[in-house]
């Protein structure tokens, strides 16, 4: 599983930079510091050198001094002579001649005959142990540094000669001995701290020469080791002798230049990293509060919300590549939905449309079917009430024409009734069929005027009722079963009369047509029909007079459309109910 | 002159009528028995009903004028369909008259018809 990480590329960008300035800073740090150091190194040893160069030079010049009044004191004939004669005790002379050149620094001096043998009693005379192969000794020698009780000392012997002849040697024992001058000039030339050692050219038998102490402390080999560790050394041999003058000075001071190095180092690396933090929160806000607008929109459109904040970012860069892009795409997925969401209202309404035209034909359908079995029904008893209503109507008839006249008032009256009521049944049986029968219409060209006028002669007005008839002139043939429409006339005229219910009033008709259809208007000035009733009472078996069945404007409805027509109400501003008919005009000849 | 119908009362009544206006009638209640009489009896003037049960009058008509091509007749019905006349065209028919009857029309056409038969 890959593991992510949960830290914003804000602060991650900066970090690494940081991170990486920081690293480079510390490494080119310690490379400057040891170059520093190496360079302090070299600095601090070419000065010591130079200055141990000096030392020698002026201690050589001290040792030249003492040689040559030793050899000086060898070329004395007093010491000659006391040489030439072995067993006669050295002469006051000699012996003043050899305490004359022996400084404080001396140890012991001695004058050894040929033999090897010391000669004199004196206590600076006397040495128990003399320096070995003494007798092989030609010239002026001066040994090496050599630790006698603790205290370095060395010797310097000077063969005596008598006409190129040896026949002894002067011995002197020296101490090493503090030069108070070299150590200043090392401390002017070097500076305090520095430490002024003379030794044995190899490094043996190191004395410090500012050492104050009596006698002068030998650095034994562990002292030497831990002083190299912390020292620079540098050395300069003395010449004219087998030794050598080391100057010594501490590390730490050498390099107390360079210990800065760290602290601005480390100043320079926080400086570094603020700079890095800083300029990295710079560039990565560049790179990801743009990131961060886009994912927020990104996230919006994700929720649903199409219209974002406009991402606006205009850079020419990759980031500005990816805004203008992310823009485009936001604007296709908002224009591709808003077509989806057009194309499903389109379907809707389609649908819509499509229900409700199927509801209008379920409902046409229920209602022919209804009519259907209604016409059946009404047909059949319609049919069977004729057969009585003929016997009846022939019984009165024979009755009329049998009894013998005079009739009685009453039995007249009786037969009026019977006569009239019989007559009435047979009208209601005739209209109960007219308005059922159910054919297929013959259609055929038809003169509108004529039909109309047809129709209006076909229904009894009552006297208080006017009729008011207007026929455009010049109506164009229609194109319908004149015996339908002119059912559908003839129940629209009586429903018109009949709205009036025995009260005075107009009835109007009125032909006109359009570019494609003949309108048959019939008015009347009843009450009307109450809005929530004008589709009600189209539908078969509803009716709103006290008599009669209900199946007229029904029946009106359904010829209409089966003639290719319509029929509808509508209340006129006067009051009133005005039914219009539309019919199509007849085929062109 | 036969009066045929299926209902006994309008047969009856219509006997009664015809009667009275001096003609000799003759009664059958169904097609067949239309068929039988008129065969037997000779007749040649039938007032009969369209609508009746097993033969209609229609039917029981096309028989009788098969037979008898002189004889006429008056058909009554209910509801004069136009199919019902375009069946019964020169056949011998000489009127369909619709329920229920208007008496003086009705013995106008019959004279009318004896005159043809």
């Amino acid at each position: 599983m890959t593991r992510i990480s949960r830290l914003s590329l804000r602060w991650k960008l900066p970090g690494i930079i940081a991170m990486i300035l920081v690293a480079a800073v510390a490494a080119l740090s310690a490379l400057a510091l040891q170059a520093a150091r190496n360079a302090s190194i070299e600095l601090a040893t070419v000065r010591l050198e130079h200055a141990a160069r000096r030392v020698s030079t002026t201690a050589s010049l001290n040792v030249s001094a003492f040689v040559r009044r030793l050899d000086s004191l060898s070329r004395s004939p007093a010491l000659v002579e006391a040489l030439r004669t072995p067993l006669a005790p050295l002469s006051d002379s000699v012996l003043r001649a050899l305490r004359r050149i022996a400084p404080d620094s001396t140890v012991a001096i001695a004058l050894v005959d040929r033999l090897g043998r010391s000669r004199g009693r004196d206590s600076l005379m006397h040495r128990e142990k003399l320096p070995p192969g003494l007798g092989t000794v030609h010239r002026m020698t001066i040994s090496r540094l050599q630790v006698r009780d603790q205290v370095p000392e060395y010797s310097i012997v000077s063969p005596v000669r008598d006409s190129g002849q040896i026949v002894g040697h002067v011995v002197q024992w020296r101490h090493v001995t503090r030069v108070t001058s070299s150590t200043n000039l090392i401390s002017e030339l070097i500076g305090d701290g520095a430490v002024l050692l003379i030794g044995n050219a190899d490094g043996s038998t190191l004395t410090e020469m500012a050492d104050t102490t009596r006698p002068p402390v030998v650095r034994d080999s562990a002292a030497a080791a831990q002083a190299r560790t912390r020292h620079i050394q540098a050395s300069a041999p003395i010449p004219g002798t087998p030794w050598a003058f080391f100057v010594e000075f501490p590390s730490d001071i050498v390099f107390r230049p360079t210990g800065v190095l760290p602290w601005q180092s480390l100043l320079l690396g926080l400086g570094v990293i603020a700079l890095a933090i800083l300029a990295g929160t710079l560039l990565s806000r560049g790179i990801t509060t743009p990131l961060i607008d886009l994912t927020t929109a990104a996230e919006s459109i994700a929720g649903g919300d199409l219209t974002p904040r406009t991402v606006a970012i205009e850079r020419g860069d990759e980031v500005g590549r990816l805004s203008r892009s992310f823009r485009v795409m936001a604007d296709s997925i908002r224009d591709s939905r808003g077509q989806l969401e057009r194309r499903i209202e389109e379907r809707t309404a389609e649908l819509q449309h499509a229900l409700e035209s199927l509801h209008e034909t379920q409902d046409e359908l229920v209602r022919k079917e209804r009519l259907a079995m209604l016409g059946q029904l009404s047909s059949s008893v319609g049919h069977e009430l004729r057969n009585p209503l003929g016997v009846m109507s022939n019984a009165v008839y024979l009755l009329e024409h049998t009894l013998e006249p005079p009739l009685a008032p009453r039995v007249q009256d009786c037969l009026r009734m019977l006569r009239s009521q019989i007559h009435l049944s047979e009208r209601i049986v005739a209209d109960l069929l007219d308005s059922v029968r159910g054919r297929s219409p013959h259609r055929r060209r038809v003169h509108t005027a004529e039909l109309v006028s047809e129709g209006i002669g076909r229904v009894t007005v009552p006297s208080g009722v006017r009729l008011d008839v207007h026929i455009a002139p010049g109506l164009p043939v229609m194109h319908v079963d004149p015996d339908q429409v002119g059912q559908i006339l003839v129940n629209l005229l009586t429903n018109a009369v009949q709205a009036m219910d025995g009260r005075a009033g107009v009835v109007t008709v009125r032909a006109s047509n359009s570019q494609r259809r003949i309108r048959i208007e019939v008015g009347d000035t009843g009450p009307g029909v109450p809005a929530d009733l004008s589709e009600k009472i189209f539908e078969p078996l509803y009716t709103t007079k006290a008599r009669g069945i209900g199946l007229g404007l029904a029946v009106s409805r359904s010829l209409a459309q089966a003639n290719g027509g319509s029929l509808s109400v509508m209340n006129q501003p006067g009051g009133g109910a005005v039914f219009t008919l539309d019919l199509p005009l007849g085929e062109p000849a | 002159m036969l009066v045929v119908d299926d209902d006994r009362d309008m047969v009856q009544t219509l006997c009664d009528i015809l009667e009275l206006h001096g003609w000799e009638t003759l009664r059958g209640y169904d097609g067949e028995s239309a068929v039988t009489l008129s065969e037997e009896h000779g007749v040649n003037l039938l007032l009969m009903d369209v609508r009746m049960p097993r033969m209609s009058g229609l039917d029981a008509w096309q028989r009788i004028h098969l037979r008898r091509p002189a004889a006429r007749s008056v058909l009554m019905t209910a509801h004069v369909a136009p199919e019902t006349l375009a069946q019964v065209e020169g056949q011998g028919v000489v009127r369909v008259l619709r329920k229920p009857l208007d008496v003086p029309e009705l013995i106008s056409v019959l004279e009318g018809a004896r005159l043809e038969a």
